[in-house]
């Protein structure tokens, strides 16, 4: 069994993860647009 | 790899054909139905058979923010007044082409003599936010409308040399760089106030007043080759030349830590939550690589479409001057969101001007260090 604190360390990486992945997305999406339109 | 694609992507966007100028030459003068080229100038008549001359339209060009911007302006009548005005070609971002183009400084020009000064804030007035576009549209007419009416044979005076723009945003950038400089050096007792202060300063004045931050479109332009003239431009001079020189002097990045307002923003929303985390532990190599991935496809786009401004991604416009798409916003509230809680997210994984400082550092490195070990050899 992990300990709590590393779970936590480890669910706290991938919340950050998630929130720069999802900004990268976005970054992608608004260049694309705006290439297109 | 990643540096030879970019040098590629370099030469194959200077040798692209140049835009055609003809549609808004037409604009410039919509009521001609034939034109005839000479010399850079286009005579404009009232048909195909060259029976009326209406008058000419010439193409004058000026430094925008992005790069240069072209205008086709018409001139016609016994006084050499403009008669019509479009925008053949600019590398502005699109946002801000866009509300110059509705605040009515086109319309504005149509009138104009060919003698007046088309000075910002005396015979045109500027648009909030995009001074820089607004002041290259008014000197790009300007320039035509004199080339125009002295096709027309009229008298057609020499234009002063612009003057040097030096105000509150350049004194306080100056200020900026030397505080920066000065405090970050070790020992120095105030250190934590010392940044402080610049970190609002830039906030408030670069940011929120001026909106002049530190952008790809600014690294962009540099290595497009599009330097402005320096008088009307000083601005843009002085941060690429004050990175550049204290960064090589020193190897010291003044700019992001002490006095960029985004990432002063970010940590004015730190306080607020406490902003605790630094990295993302395990996926820290694989977000900076992503970080550095899309900084370099941002930079080979530019350079494809010799267009600085166009793939330029930071979320400055949309917090200091509410200029944005709805994707720029959603963008802007998860980094503020973050930022409480992750200590400045952009900059330590979406800025696109992290990846090409590094990249800046190592290239410095790597050349301290070759001219160290040819000193050696020499020696031995």
């Amino acid at each position: 069994m992990e300990k709590p604190r590393k779970q936590n360390r480890r669910l706290r990486d991938v919340i950050v993860l998630v929130i720069m992945l999802a900004g990268a997305a976005l970054i992608i999406l608004n260049t694309a647009s705006n290439l297109i339109g | 790899m990643g540096l030879v694609l970019l040098a590629v992507a370099w030469v194959i966007g200077s040798a692209r054909a140049k835009s055609d100028l003809m549609p808004a030459v037409k604009q410039a003068m919509p009521e001609a139905e034939y034109f005839e080229r000479q010399n850079g100038t286009y005579a404009a008549w009232a048909d195909s058979d060259k029976s009326e001359l209406l008058g000419y339209v010439a193409i004058g060009m000026a430094n925008g923010y992005g790069g240069p911007l072209t205008m086709a302006v018409g001139v016609s009548g016994p006084n050499g007044d403009i008669a019509g005005v479009a925008i053949a070609g600019h590398k502005e971002t699109s946002a801000w082409i866009t509300r110059v183009e509705k605040s009515g400084i086109l319309e504005s020009l149509i009138g104009k003599s060919h003698r007046d000064h088309f000075e910002l804030g005396n015979d045109v007035d500027g648009v909030t936010g995009a001074t820089y576009t607004s002041r290259a549209i008014a000197e790009a007419a300007r320039s035509a409308s004199q080339d125009a009416a002295g096709l027309l044979g009229l008298p057609v005076t020499t234009p002063p040399p612009p003057k040097v723009v030096f105000g509150i945003p350049e004194i306080v950038l100056i200020l900026l760089f030397a505080v920066g400089y000065l405090a970050h050096k070790r020992g120095f007792k105030y250190q934590r106030h010392a940044r402080w202060a610049t970190m609002i300063t830039g906030m408030v004045v670069l940011g929120f007043v001026y909106n002049q931050p530190l952008t790809l479109s600014n690294v962009n332009k540099f290595l497009l080759g599009y330097w402005p003239a320096w008088q009307t431009h000083l601005y843009w001079y002085l941060l690429m030349g004050g990175m550049l020189f204290v960064f090589t002097v020193d190897n010291k990045n003044p700019y992001c830590q002490w006095f960029c307002p985004f990432g002063a923003t970010q940590e004015c929303f730190g306080l607020i939550g406490g902003a605790k985390i630094q990295t993302a532990g395990r996926y820290h190599g694989f977000l900076k690589w992503v970080q550095r991935g899309l900084a370099w496809a941002a930079i080979l786009v530019a350079l494809l479409l010799l267009n600085p401004g166009s793939t330029s991604y930071e979320v400055f416009g949309a917090l200091f001057d509410l200029v944005g798409s709805n994707l720029q916003y959603l963008l802007l509230g998860i980094v503020l969101l973050a930022s409480m809680f992750i200590r400045r997210p952009w900059c330590t994984y979406l800025c696109p001007l992290a990846p090409v400082m590094d990249l800046y550092r190592t290239f410095r490195m790597w050349i301290k260090e070759s001219w160290k070990s040819l000193g050696n050899k020499t020696a031995a």
